[in-house]
C-alpha cells in the first residue's frame, strides 16, 4: 500500500506541478506588489488586479473539481497498463488517490485562503476582488470534496463502464449516475456528526465496491485500452 | 519437455463478436513461440488473456497447475509499450517504478543492461527514440525472473544490431525454463528466434515446430506463413 501511495504522489506532483509552480509565482507576486497599488484608482492596475483574482478563482474551482477527475483519469490513458501489470488492487489504488484528494483539497484550501489575505490588501470601499465565504462547515466541504463526491463519480463512472449499453457512452452514463446518486443523497437531510459518519461510510463503501467492480470487469469488455 | 501453459477452450468476445474462439493448446517450457497472424485477429488479446489482465468467456489457462485467474499479473512478465510509460518518467524513475512493484526485479542488471544499450538513466524516456524507448521496456522486462514474458509487437523500431544479437541478448537475460510468446509482424527478422510459431486467423489454431518447417517443409518461416494464410484464404 505505501508503494502505491508513494507512486500516487509522483504522479499527481507531476500531474499538478506546473499549476503549484504558477500559484507560488502568482501568490509571490501578490506579496510584492505595494497595498496602494490597488487604491490609486488607476484603471491598469484595477484590471490587473481584477485578472489575478479571475485566474484565482478559476484555480480554485479547477482544483476543488479535480478530485473526481483524478478517480478516474487513469482508466483513459495509455499508462494505464503500467500500473494493471503491477497487479495491485484498484481497492488500494483508489484509496491512494482519496489520500492525494486530501493533499490537493488542502493545496486548494491553502491558496483560497492565502490568496483571499493578499487580495484583501488592494480592497477599496467600492471594490473587492477575490474572497470567498463557506457556505458550509469546513468540516463538510472537505468530507464532501475528498470522498464523498469522488466516491460518487467513480462509482457512477465504473457502474456505466461495466455496463453493456453505456460502456460506449461513459460519461453519459458517468453524469446519468451522478444525477440518480445526487437525487437520492438529497433526499436525506443529515447534518453534523451524523452526517460525517454516514458520509464517510457511504464514500468508502462506495469506492471499494468500485474497486471491485473495477478488478473483476473493467478490462473484460474493453478491446483496447 | 514440461508443459508450462495448457489452453482448454478458451474463447473471447468484444461486443458480441469472438476475437478467440474456443482455442485449446499446451505450450512447453524454455521456449520462445512466435505468435503471428494479421491485425485485429486476437494476437494482443490472447496475450491478455495469458497475462491475466483480461479473463476469457469461456475455457480456462493453466501456468502449471494453477489457473491464471487465480495468479497475481505480477507473476508474468508484460512487456510494456512505449507509449504505456508515464511521459514524465526518466529512465530511473521507471527502474524504481519496477523495483517497488516487483520482488523478482534486478535493478542492478537493468542499470547494466542500460548502460549495454548505451542509455543515460537519466534521459526522460519520451525524449528518446523509437528504438530506444523500446529498448527501454526491454530492459524493464529483462531484468525481472519470470516463467513466462508476453511480448507485444516489441522490436518495431530497434537497430539492426542489436535485432541481429536479439536471441543472444534474451537467452543472456532469462532464467532456463522460462517460455516467451512474442507477437510480431517481423516475421523475417525475428525467424530465428522462435522455436514454435502459433499462427492466428488461418480459420483455426496453427501450432507448429519452427524446425519441422526448416527441415521437413524446407521452407522459411515466412513463406510458411504465407501458405498457411493463402490457403486459409481460398478455403
Amino acid at each position: 500500500m505505501l508503494q502505491t501511495i508513494k507512486w500516487e504522489s509522483i504522479k499527481q506532483f507531476h500531474r499538478l506541478k506546473w499549476i503549484i509552480l504558477g500559484y507560488a509565482v502568482l501568490l509571490l507576486a501578490l506579496t510584492l506588489i505595494p497595498a496602494d497599488w490597488g487604491k490609486e484608482g488607476s484603471a491598469a492596475s484595477q484590471m490587473v488586479l481584477m485578472f489575478l483574482s479571475i485566474v484565482m478563482m478559476f484555480g480554485a474551482l479547477g482544483l476543488s473539481l479535480y478530485p473526481m477527475y483524478n478517480m478516474v483519469s487513469d482508466f483513459r490513458r495509455k499508462t494505464y497498463t503500467m500500473d494493471r501489470i503491477t497487479g495491485k488492487s484498484h481497492i488500494k489504488v483508489f484509496l491512494s488517490k482519496i489520500i492525494m484528494n486530501l493533499a490537493v483539497f488542502f493545496l486548494a484550501a491553502g491558496i483560497v485562503y492565502i490568496g483571499t489575505i493578499l487580495m484583501d490588501r488592494f480592497s477599496t470601499k467600492t471594490m473587492n476582488y477575490f474572497t470567498y465565504t463557506l457556505n458550509k462547515p469546513y468540516l463538510t466541504i472537505m468530507l464532501e470534496m475528498v470522498l464523498l463526491y469522488p466516491a460518487i463519480f467513480l462509482f457512477s463512472y465504473m457502474s456505466a463502464s461495466t455496463h453493456r449499453f453505456f460502456r460506449n457512452h461513459r460519461m453519459i452514463g458517468t453524469l446519468i449516475g451522478v444525477a440518480i446518486i445526487s437525487a437520492i443523497t438529497s433526499y436525506f437531510q443529515f447534518s453534523g456528526t451524523v452526517y460525517y459518519i454516514i458520509g464517510f461510510i457511504v464514500g468508502m463503501i462506495l469506492v471499494i465496491a468500485s474497486g471491485r467492480m473495477a478488478d473483476q470487469q473493467f478490462e473484460q469488455h474493453i478491446y483496447n485500452y | 519437455m514440461d508443459n508450462l501453459i495448457s489452453i482448454k477452450g478458451i474463447s473471447k468476445k468484444y461486443n458480441n463478436t469472438f476475437v478467440i474462439n474456443d482455442v485449446s493448446m499446451s505450450i512447453p517450457s524454455g521456449r520462445i513461440i512466435g505468435l503471428l497472424g494479421d491485425n485485429g485477429i486476437g494476437k494482443t488479446t490472447l496475450l491478455k488473456l495469458l497475462g491475466n489482465i483480461q479473463q476469457p468467456d469461456k475455457g480456462e489457462i493453466r501456468i502449471g497447475e494453477t489457473l491464471v485467474s487465480q495468479m497475481n499479473a505480477k507473476d508474468i512478465v508484460y512487456l510494456l509499450e512505449p507509449v504505456n510509460i508515464y511521459d514524465w518518467m526518466k529512465i530511473k524513475d521507471a527502474i524504481s517504478f519496477y523495483r517497488d512493484f516487483y520482488e523478482d526485479f534486478d535493478a542492478q542488471k537493468a542499470l547494466r543492461i542500460c548502460r549495454e544499450f548505451g542509455l543515460d538513466p537519466k534521459a526522460r524516456i519520451t525524449r528518446l527514440s523509437k528504438g530506444n524507448k523500446e529498448k527501454v521496456c526491454l530492459l524493464l522486462a529483462f531484468s525481472r525472473q519470470a516463467k513466462l514474458y508476453l511480448m507485444d509487437e516489441p522490436f518495431g523500431g530497434i537497430d539492426p544490431t542489436l535485432k541481429k544479437n536479439i536471441k543472444k541478448f534474451i537467452l543472456e537475460n532469462i532464467p532456463v525454463n522460462a517460455t516467451i510468446i512474442m507477437a510480431t509482424h517481423l516475421i523475417k527478422d525475428l525467424e530465428v528466434l522462435f522455436d514454435q510459431i502459433i499462427i492466428l486467423g488461418a480459420g483455426k489454431i496453427v501450432y507448429v515446430d519452427t524446425d519441422e518447417i526448416r527441415e521437413t517443409r524446407n521452407q522459411s518461416i515466412d513463406e510458411y506463413y504465407s501458405e498457411v494464410m493463402e490457403n486459409a484464404a481460398d478455403n
